[in-house]
């Protein structure tokens, strides 16, 4: 069995942690809330269809946490990163409109990655790579799960590349001498 | 390769990322829920408030119970309950005492026969003539 091409590296939730929290406290605050104060729990009809009707009751306080879910969510899921067998390809904005970033193996000139405190306890951080086309870092892995492993695999790739360009000069200049 | 695969069923499990996601949705429509959140599908005019209403002039069952008699207490003895009561005098004579107790009582009278039209033996006729065919 051939093994796949492509090896997709998604954010992983503990890059969010931060709007975890808030989505774990406000969801508490929720329930005390509306238990506090049933009239924010707003009754009303969703649809209509002849004598039949769809009713729904909303608690207002729910709309804190369901925010606060929802932006985690699309953080997470609004990037995605691929290691396929050419180079590195960094979809963002995967829920609008598109960008694709792709870096080939043989171009990538610095990797580094950037971890904070509770980052290294979680394994969990960005991966900066550049290129000799900018100055500045070119893609950035944002919220991967351990960098650290990433950044030895694609290190270790670009090194077999340039090992692959660098062997036929190697093997000409062997025939010279 | 179908459609409809084991390795298509497994997918949202095999990755945490989505696997914490569907924790985390679940974890939404529980705080919906503990908030007071509810979807009824109703017929008619009755509407949420309505019902919840309802719901609270429902009795719930431990109200029912403290209005009610307390089943667990012993019922009050009948006075006419079919025990007999021998007094202390005629113990010895046990088999007497109950007999002279269950003597039949004549019935002051007869029920009397209310008369009018005599009933014939067919119903088939009474409704015939109610309905005036006869």
């Amino acid at each position: 069995m051939n093994s796949p091409s492509v090896v997709v590296i998604c954010k992983v939730w503990r890059s969010e942690l931060r709007l975890v929290f808030i989505f774990l406290l406000t969801s508490i605050l929720s329930v005390a809330g509306s238990a506090y104060l049933p009239i924010t729990v707003l009754p009303g009809t969703l649809i209509s269809v002849d004598s039949w009707r769809l009713e729904i009751a909303l608690p207002l306080f729910w709309l804190a946490p369901l925010f606060f879910i929802l932006v985690a969510m699309f953080r997470i899921y609004n990037v995605r990163y691929e290691l396929t067998s050419r180079g590195i390809d960094a979809y963002e904005w995967v829920l609008g409109p598109q960008t694709v970033m792709s870096i080939r193996y043989e171009d990538i000139r610095s990797l580094e990655t950037e971890q904070s405190i509770i980052g290294r306890m979680l394994d969990v951080g960005n991966l900066q790579i550049g290129t000799a086309a900018q100055s500045s870092v070119e893609v950035t892995f944002r919220g991967i799960s351990s960098p650290g492993e990433v950044l030895k695999i694609i290190q270790r790739e670009r090194d077999r590349r340039h090992q692959l360009e660098n062997q036929p000069y190697q093997s000409q200049g062997r025939a010279e001498l | 390769m179908a459609m409809i695969s084991f390795k298509h069923l497994v997918a949202p499990v095999s990755n945490s990322v989505h696997l914490a996601s569907i924790v985390f949705i679940v974890l939404v429509f529980g705080v919906w829920r503990w908030s007071g959140g509810e979807v009824n599908f109703v017929r008619g005019t009755r509407s949420i408030s309505t019902l919840n209403s309802e719901k609270e002039a429902i009795p719930k069952p431990s109200s029912i119970r403290e209005n009610s008699r307390d089943p667990r207490a012993a019922p009050p003895v009948a006075q006419n309950s079919g025990v007999v009561q021998i007094p202390a005098e005629a113990a010895d004579d046990l088999l007497g005492s109950i007999l002279h107790d269950k003597q039949p009582t004549r019935s002051a009278a007869p029920a009397k026969r209310v008369e009018g039209k005599p009933r014939s033996a067919n119903s088939l006729e009474d409704i015939e003539r109610s309905l005036g065919i006869r």
